[in-house]
């Protein structure tokens, strides 16, 4: 085995993460790197960005990849790295009622959907914006303390650049809120306050009454917040504000043409900032299937501006690929990844120790012509049901030793999976993609 | 009253005038050959007045004598070198037999003008006799003799006087000493004189009764235009047919001459203006379908062969030497038969014709024969610059496929008289089947459905090694040719690399099945035309109904030669988009199938060589491969079989190899985020209270605190107890635990508390923790 030696061990968590999830048909939430396959330039690319991210650059990418791509588990992988490299990242999944621009509170429910998953290296299952806050506060307080000034003047110093930025004022009173709240223990005071943050005001009466702020967080003001957020969150400690938007294929199938454009308007708005260099220590990333992206009339393209902006580098072809464009195109799965993913979770099973493995690799190359039989070519181009059956007899067999595992491979059932098709409201199962 | 009278007159002159043109049947001479001999002279002859011209012995025996050939005599002051005539007296009788019997008699008592003769013969009747005619005209008929029966501005009343006395002499004396030089005199005269359509008629009957008396019917008949000009059959051919008959069968040549000179013929323009390729035509046709001949039945009526004298003198009966000799004339099934071959091979012709009609001046050229009917193309070589143009074209062909300028081919072939602008499909035909004659193609082929483009642009001619055997309506072919349309078309797409996607194209078409050599080269030629002329529209009706498996291909190569620069522009997608929706294939499809195309490193299909100007000739076909096509949900149930057939599933090791090398470098890469401890900035942030020796290198002293409350707790603390003492610190609890953790990360690689009702730190830590609290 190529890849069983010279590899660092696994811990124990990671490794029940990893299987966990598998098992459930999920993205592991740590250890990716134990049984990410290939994909090098890809996430070179990506490191790329979160170190310019870190270094209060920009970056924009879509990622692009047909179903089964493996899309959410490469933005996964990416987050990872970038609460790795102490980087804040929010990440929500668009649907019919989350959009980037709307009227009706779409928008503002993707944003409240991006902020209650707000995630730090200490923090990666999200939640983590009050503690953000709070550790902020904790910090601001202390330097007041050290330096023998008010809080709340250390705090409003260090939060002074937000001004320039729009709606920096009313967050700067709603921290300030939730700072005085603290002191006069007010926990309403403080609660409002990370409503506020998290998008859960709805009105300004509400928003003015409860905190003073004239403002709140609106269907027009998402990438506003965002950009306040990426500003904060260095003020705070961290790199920079990683975003990630998976299933973007949802504004495809918006029907109405007049608010599809209204939301690819976001997008470009978004990328222009990124290319001019208007925004600092934020990147935002996109995940969505190469409909989204190509159809010329409801995709990306179908916006001219996006269009040439989202082109591919024009000196690219002929051997040369770009991997610096705003588009990152995820191939298919081959067999070939399929059989050094199932080596991976095999490796990972045996918690990094290639003399535990369960199988030997006659059995994974058995395992894969069994699901080649049952559900084709499917079984590696959208593989999560076969690792997860791959999982399930591993775990068999640790439970079981006496068992063969020729006797396992041809009693597994491994169920074809199909991609949703269009129209079809899936954003529920998209979470849980491999 | 007058008017009547005048009508009436001229209604008499009238009916005398035909009445003397119809001998009737009292007046007609029966004779054999061996009657000829014996016929009696006129009854009654006037006395010479110039006895000059006779010999003391001839003298009172005959009034009227014969000039022999070269003979020279000589009449009022005229000499006649060439005889043929004769001399002497004629009775001043009315009967009108015997005027027509003396008709020709140059009587030398009579006078003759001595200047201006009548030379154009406008005082001559219709039946004219020397002894009535004017002196003016006996001056001018005097005149000709004497200068040889040639001058053609004589009038035609001067032949047919001569003409009379040759009749004369052949049917009526019966002397045959002189036949020969009679019938090469009457030939000349034709010659000369022929344009007259009545001399022309009775000279041909006298010299087909001359062939008859000499038993000389044709025993092949001569197959000429002329014929076409004949409606009665003549004498010697009916002879000569009539002895063909007793033979049972007739061959194609005596069945073509026998319709064109019969009167029921009915023949259309094409077999009059081309009667060369008709006459040949119709005795191909003739022979392929009655290789032994044409079974006729003999009529029961006796052949009967009659000679009407010109000069109006009556019929003599000529001999058919045979007794068992049949009419042909009356049979009607074998006329039938010729002309049912005959309308088939004028409309065979049809084309030919009308060319021949409308461009007569270049009808000679080599393409012209182009349009004739196969049978006539065999002998196409044997053309006059059938060679040349051969030569001249494989000159061209320097390469097996080479483009060269129409207008070129069309002047070589003889085709090139369009002004301009294009030319039509029919000459195109012409121009490829001459090529292929000489094993050679050409693209673009009119025959499927293209135009030849304007004179001054180049096509591309292409070496053939079947000939003309090639199918053009194979079914592959014409598959080929489609996937070479929208292959080409989808290149020259606006932003995309047209040479990239030409290439690409080039290389899918390479590997298309079931082609011959020669389709193979066709294909090549047709997609080295568009390649160069640029295909601008695609024919997207017929896409639709192409089978399954090739729409699958088409929309394949459509997409090769679109992602083949490895870019992807809005404009080439909406060309996908539409080829998609025309081929009837999902089109959530094509983004995948465009993304696996694009997704992944291109390849290089072929290096560009920028020192050939020519792209080469591709490797021979090889089977296609049907498992490149981009995987779709309708395959799937094939790749399945496919494997099960293979056995184990297929990995390509090459493949597996280069995966395990990326996921090596990857999870290295990854390795190195993972593992790296991240600056600790917070190092450097004052603690609470700097003159306290730090315990944990990086915590301010409140966050030490807390750490050390967890140690004393033996590592766990309930939730209560650490609000309390993070609020007793002045610290959020959240912060204060996200700030330990993260402290965590920079020391350990793992958070190091854990959250919830209670709070612990991870157990193999704490002995760590300790030793840092101890500062060791």
């Amino acid at each position: 085995m190529t890849n069983s030696t010279g590899k660092p061990p696994i811990r124990s968590r990671d490794r029940d993460t990893i299987l966990q999830a598998l098992s459930a048909g999920v993205v592991p939430r740590l250890g990716l790197q134990h049984i990410q396959v290939g994909r090098i330039n890809e996430v070179m690319a990506a490191v790329k960005d979160l170190d310019r991210i870190a270094d209060e650059g920009g970056a924009f990418r879509v990622v692009i990849g047909p179903y089964g791509a493996g899309k959410t588990f490469f933005l996964n992988l990416v987050r990872s790295i970038a609460l790795e490299k102490r980087l804040v990242t929010v990440h929500a999944d668009l649907a019919p009622e989350r959009r980037l621009y709307a009227s009706g509170g779409e928008a503002r429910a993707l944003y409240q959907e991006a902020v209650r998953n707000m995630a730090t290296r200490t923090k990666p299952e999200g939640g983590a914006l009050q503690a953000i806050v709070e550790r902020f506060i904790n910090d601001a307080t202390q330097a007041a303390t050290a330096a023998k000034e008010a809080p709340e003047a250390v705090i409003k110093q260090r939060l002074e650049g937000l001004k320039d930025l729009n709606r920096g004022y009313d967050f700067i009173d709603v921290l300030s809120a939730f700072c005085k709240g603290h002191s006069e223990g007010n926990d309403q005071l403080k609660s409002d306050a990370i409503r506020w943050l998290r998008g859960e005001f709805t009105t300004k009466t509400d928003a003015k009454k409860a905190l003073g702020v004239r403002e709140f967080v609106d269907d027009t003001s998402v990438y506003d917040h965002l950009k306040l957020l990426a500003a904060f969150v260095q003020i705070a400690g961290y790199k920079g504000l990683l975003v990630v938007f998976d299933e973007m294929v949802n504004l495809y199938k918006l029907q109405h043409a007049q608010s599809r454009n209204q939301n690819y308007e976001q997008i470009l708005r978004v990328l222009n900032d990124v290319l001019q260099g208007d925004v600092k220590g934020l990147g935002i990333y996109l995940g969505g299937t190469p409909e989204f992206l190509m159809d010329t009339r409801r995709g990306l393209y179908s916006y001219a501006a996006l269009q040439s902006r989202l082109s591919e580098n024009q000196f690219g072809g002929e051997g040369r690929v770009d991997f610096s464009g705003p588009v990152l195109r995820l191939a298919n799965l081959t067999a070939a990844d399929m059989q050094v993913l199932l080596e991976n979770v095999r490796h990972v099973f045996a918690t990094g120790n290639p003399e535990a493995y369960l199988v030997p690799d006659e059995a994974i190359r058995s395992f894969m012509a069994h699901c080649d039989r049952n559900i084709g070519a499917a079984y590696f181009q959208t593989p999560r049901n076969s690792v997860r059956a791959f999982v399930q007899l591993l775990s068999t067999l640790e439970q079981n030793p006496s068992v063969g595992w020729s006797d396992l491979i041809d009693k597994t059932t491994v169920e074809k999976e199909t991609a949703p098709a269009e129209g079809e409201a899936d954003d529920e199962l998209t979470s849980i993609r491999l | 009253m007058g008017t009547w009278l005048i009508i009436a007159g001229i209604g008499c002159v009238a009916w005398w005038l035909s009445q003397r043109r119809k001998p009737t049947p009292s007046q007609t001479q029966s004779f054999t050959h061996a009657q000829l001999e014996q016929v009696p002279p006129p009854r009654q002859m006037l006395p010479l007045t110039d006895p000059g011209i006779f010999s003391r012995e001839e003298r009172g025996k005959s009034k009227v004598r014969w000039i022999s050939p070269g003979e020279q005599v000589q009449i009022a002051g005229v000499k006649i070198n060439g005889g043929l005539v004769y001399v002497g007296s004629v009775a001043n009788n009315w009967d009108y037999q015997y005027r027509r019997q003396t008709a020709h008699i140059i009587n030398p008592a009579l006078s003759a003008a001595a200047f201006a003769g009548d030379v154009t013969a406008a005082s001559m009747s219709y039946w004219p006799h020397y002894g009535e005619i004017s002196p003016a005209a006996r001056r001018a008929y005097l005149q000709w003799h004497a200068t040889g029966r040639r001058d053609p501005r004589f009038g035609i009343g001067h032949i047919f006087l001569f003409f009379y006395g040759l009749e004369h002499r052949l049917f009526v004396e019966k002397s045959l000493s002189d036949a020969r030089v009679i019938e090469q005199e009457v030939r000349e005269l034709v010659a000369v004189y022929g344009s007259n359509q009545s001399f022309r008629g009775y000279a041909r009957k006298f010299l087909a009764a001359v062939h008859v008396l000499k038993f000389e019917g044709p025993i092949s008949p001569e197959l000429s235009s002329d014929l076409l000009q004949t409606y009665e059959l003549p004498a010697d051919f009916r002879l000569g047919l009539s002895r063909r008959l007793n033979d049972g069968r007739i061959s194609g040549d005596w069945l073509l001459a026998w319709y064109l000179q019969s009167p029921e013929k009915s023949l259309r323009t094409p077999a009059k203006r081309c009667f060369e390729e008709f006459k040949s035509l119709f005795l191909l046709r003739f022979a392929a379908q009655y290789p032994t001949g044409l079974r006729v039945k003999k009529s029961v009526k006796k052949l009967k062969i009659e000679y009407q004298l010109a000069s109006g003198a009556g019929t003599v009966d000529l001999p058919t030497n045979s007794d068992d000799l049949s009419e042909p004339g009356g049979l009607t099934a074998p006329i039938k038969v010729a002309a049912a071959l005959a309308a088939e091979c004028c409309e065979a012709l049809d084309n030919y014709s009308r060319f021949v009609g409308k461009y007569p001046t270049i009808v000679k050229g080599v393409g012209a024969r182009m349009l004739l009917p196969d049978e006539l193309k065999t002998a196409l070589s044997e053309h006059a610059g059938y060679d040349d143009v051969k030569q001249a074209i494989e000159s061209l062909l320097q390469h097996e496929v080479q483009p060269v300028s129409l207008s070129y081919l069309l002047q070589l072939a003889g085709l090139d008289f369009e002004k301009a602008g294009r030319t039509s499909s029919a000459n195109g035909v012409q121009l490829i089947e001459l090529l292929e004659h000489m094993h050679v193609g050409l693209e673009p082929d009119v025959r499927f459905g293209m135009k030849l483009p304007g004179k001054e642009s180049d096509v591309v001619i292409f070496r053939l090694r079947g000939g003309v055997q090639e199918s053009i309506k194979s079914t592959h072919l014409i598959a080929a040719r489609i996937l070479v349309d929208i292959s080409v078309f989808a290149s020259s797409i606006e932003g995309n690399d047209v040479q990239a996607g030409l290439q690409s194209a080039l290389s899918e078409i390479s590997r298309f099945p079931n082609l011959t050599r020669d389709e193979y080269m066709r294909v090549f030629a047709y997609f080295v035309y568009l390649s160069k002329a640029g295909n601008k529209s695609a024919n997207w009706q017929r896409l639709a109904s192409r089978p399954a498996q090739e729409r699958e291909r088409i929309a394949h190569v459509a997409l090769c030669a679109l992602t083949a620069d490895g870019r992807l522009e809005a404009q080439e997608i909406r060309f996908a988009e539409k080829l998609y929706e025309t081929l009837g294939l999902p089109k959530q499809r094509l983004y995948s199938d465009l993304h696996a195309r694009t997704g992944d490193e291109p390849q290089t299909i072929k290096e560009a060589d920028p020192h050939t100007g020519s792209v080469p000739i591709p490797p021979k076909p090889v089977a296609y491969n049907s498992k490149k096509l981009p995987t779709a949900r309708d395959n799937e149930d094939k790749d399945r079989k496919a494997s099960k057939a293979s056995g184990p599933v297929f990995v390509d090791k090459e493949l597996l190899e280069r995966t395990r090398r990326d996921t090596a470098d990857v999870q290295q890469l990854l390795n190195q985020i993972y593992s790296v401890p991240e600056e600790d900035t917070e190092a450097e942030e004052p603690s609470v209270r700097p003159d306290v020796a730090q315990q944990f290198h990086g915590l301010d002293r409140g966050h030490e605190s807390i750490l050390a409350l967890f140690l004393e707790h033996g590592g766990s603390i309930g939730r209560s107890l650490f609000e309390s003492e993070t609020s007793r610190l002045g610290l959020f609890a959240a912060g204060a635990l996200d700030r330990i953790n993260e402290w965590s990360f920079g020391h350990f690689e793992e958070p190091l508390i854990e959250d919830g009702e209670q709070m612990f730190v991870a157990p193999h830590l704490i002995t760590q923790l300790k030793q840092m609290q101890a500062g060791t």
